[in-house]
C-alpha cells in the first residue's frame, strides 16, 4: 500500500489475517446506516429533540443511569434477598448512586484527555446503561429498527414486519420510522400485499428521503399488481422525471412502452 | 426478497458522484458547513461518513452495541470541531482523527460498563461473514481480542499508529495526516511499536500460534 516503505512481514500478516481484515468488509446495510447516522447527527446539531447537548438532557440521562444502576444492582444481588422494604430501597439506591457518580467522573476525565478538539457530543438517545436490558417503554428507535433489520436478515419476516410497524407506531417522525416505510413496503410486496405496500410507499414518498427512487419503483410495481394502470404510468413518469439516470430508468421506460 | 430490500436500503447513487474534484468540493463544503450552512453540512457528512464508519467499525467491531452511536457522535464532534480545522490537509483524515479518538473513548467506556455489570455478552463482537462456521468465528474473535489486548499494552502513540496501520489499513502518509505528525515520526512509532508487539506476540499463545515465528 505504501510506496515509501513496504509493510513488513509481521504487520502485513496481521493486517491480512481474517480476524482483522474481515471486520473492515463493508456490510450491505452500511449505506442505509450511513444515511441514518447523518440524519441523526444533523438532528443533534440543529438542537432537535434527539441529541441536543443541553444540561437538562444530561440531568435526565444521569437520572436514567441512576434508575438503571438501581435496577442492575438489585438484579445482580440475586433473588435470594427478601422483598425490599421501604428502608432497603433507599440502600439499593444509595448503592446505585455510587457507580453512576464514578462513571460521570470518569467520563469527564476521559473527555479532557485527548489533545485534539474532540468532544463527542452528548446524545440523549444514547443510554449510558446500554448494556442493561431496557424496558419496552425506554427503547430507542435505533434499537427497535436494528432489531427489525436483524429479524429480516435472519428470515423471520413476520416478526420483522411486526417490529417495523412498532418503529412506525412508537417513533413516528424519526429517521428510523421513515426508513421503515420503505423497507416494510418492500417486505409487504414480497409477501403478496401490494395494497399495504402501497400505503407504506406513499408514506415514504410523502416525506421524501434517500431511498425515494427505489420507493417510487416499488410503488409502480405495487400499482401494477393492483391493476391500476393509469396510476402506475404516472409513477413511472415521475420516477423518470426526477431520476432520469437511476438504475430503475430502463425498467421505467420499458414498462411505459408496454403501457402505451 | 433480500436482494430487493438490500437494494432499497442501499439507496440511489449520489446524483453528482464522480463529476467533480472531490478534495476541492469537500473543502468548499467544509467552509460552508463551518459557517452554518446546513445543506452543506449534510453533504459533507455524507462524504465523510464512510471513512468514519470504517474507523469506528475497525476498532469496535461490526456488532458492537455502541457502533452506530459512536459514528453519530463522531459526526457531531467533527462538525463542532470544524472551526478548529486549518484547511491544510485532507479533511477526511481530520474526520478520521476525531472518529478515532471518539471510538477509543467508547471502547474504554464499554469495558468499564462491562466490567461493572459483568454483561460481557452485550458487547462481544462477531464478524459479518456468513461463510464461516461458528467455531471459526470464535477463533477469529479470540485472535482479534488477543491482538487488541496486545496493542492496548503499548505506549499510546505506538498503539495508535499500529492500530491505524494494521487494523484500519491506512498508509503511513495517511497516518501522518491523521495524527498530524511528520512521516518520520510515524515510521519511528511503527518501528518501536512493532518491536514491542513482537514481544507480546511471543508471550501470548493465541497470537504466537497465528503470527509467531519469523517475525
Amino acid at each position: 500500500m505504501d510506496l515509501e516503505e513496504p509493510r513488513d512481514d509481521l504487520l502485513s500478516r496481521i493486517a491480512h489475517d481474517p480476524a482483522v481484515h474481515r471486520v473492515l468488509e463493508p456490510s450491505v446495510d452500511d449505506r442505509l446506516k450511513n444515511e441514518l447516522a447523518v440524519s441523526r447527527a444533523m438532528s443533534a446539531l440543529s438542537g432537535g429533540a434527539r441529541g441536543r447537548p443541553l444540561r437538562g438532557v444530561w440531568l435526565l440521562a444521569a437520572a436514567a443511569v441512576l434508575v438503571a444502576g438501581a435496577a442492575g444492582a438489585a438484579y445482580w444481588r440475586g433473588l435470594r434477598a427478601p422483598p425490599p422494604a421501604q428502608s432497603s430501597d433507599t440502600t439499593a439506591q444509595g448503592a446505585a448512586i455510587r457507580p453512576a457518580t464514578e462513571t460521570t467522573t470518569a467520563r469527564g476525565a476521559d473527555l479532557q484527555a485527548p489533545a485534539e478538539p474532540v468532544d463527542p457530543a452528548p446524545n440523549p438517545d444514547r443510554s449510558k446503561a446500554r448494556t442493561l436490558p431496557a424496558p419496552e417503554g425506554r427503547e430507542t428507535p435505533a434499537q427497535v429498527f436494528a432489531e427489525a433489520n436483524d429479524l429480516r436478515r435472519t428470515g423471520s419476516d413476520s416478526q420483522a414486519i411486526a417490529t417495523y410497524r412498532k418503529v412506525e407506531r412508537m417513533f413516528p417522525g424519526s429517521p428510523e420510522a421513515e426508513q421503515s416505510y420503505a423497507t416494510l413496503g418492500s417486505l409487504m410486496m414480497e409477501h403478496g400485499s401490494p395494497q399495504e405496500a402501497l400505503g407504506q410507499f406513499d408514506h415514504y414518498i410523502g416525506r421524501g428521503g434517500p431511498l425515494l427512487v427505489d420507493v417510487l419503483a416499488g410503488k409502480a410495481s405495487a400499482l401494477q399488481r393492483l391493476g391500476r394502470t393509469a396510476d402506475e404510468r404516472r409513477t413511472w413518469q415521475t420516477l423518470l422525471e426526477q431520476f432520469p439516470k437511476s438504475v430503475h430508468a430502463a425498467r421505467a421506460k420499458a414498462r411505459l412502452a408496454e403501457l402505451h | 426478497m433480500v436482494a430487493q430490500v438490500h437494494r432499497l436500503e442501499s439507496g440511489p447513487p449520489p446524483e453528482d458522484a464522480g463529476a467533480r474534484d472531490a478534495s476541492a468540493d469537500l473543502n468548499t463544503l467544509a467552509h460552508l458547513a463551518r459557517d452554518g450552512d446546513s445543506q452543506a453540512t449534510r453533504s459533507l457528512l455524507r462524504e465523510i461518513v464512510p471513512a468514519v464508519r470504517r474507523t469506528c467499525k475497525g476498532i469496535l467491531g461490526p456488532q458492537h452495541a455502541d457502533l452506530e452511536d459512536t459514528i453519530q457522535e463522531s459526526l457531531v464532534a467533527f462538525v463542532q470541531a470544524l472551526p478548529s480545522y486549518r484547511f491544510d490537509g485532507d479533511i477526511t483524515h481530520y474526520a478520521v482523527r476525531i472518529a478515532f479518538r471518539a471510538t477509543l473513548h467508547t471502547k474504554k467506556r464499554s469495558i468499564k460498563w462491562r466490567d461493572r455489570f459483568r454483561l460481557t455478552g452485550q458487547v462481544e463482537e462477531t464478524t459479518d461473514s456468513a461463510s464461516s462456521s461458528p467455531s471459526e468465528e470464535a477463533i477469529l474473535t479470540q485472535r482479534r481480542k488477543a491482538l487488541e489486548r496486545a496493542l492496548a499494552k503499548l505506549p499510546r502513540e505506538q498503539s495508535e499508529a499500529l492500530t491505524l496501520r494494521i487494523m484500519l489499513d491506512f498508509s503511513m502518509h495517511e497516518i501522518a495526516s491523521i495524527c498530524d505528525v511528520p512521516l518520520n515520526t510515524v515510521k519511528t512509532r511503527l518501528r518501536l511499536g512493532k518491536d514491542a508487539l513482537r514481544r507480546h506476540i511471543e508471550r501470548d499463545a493465541v497470537l504466537r500460534a497465528a503470527f509467531g515465528g519469523n517475525t
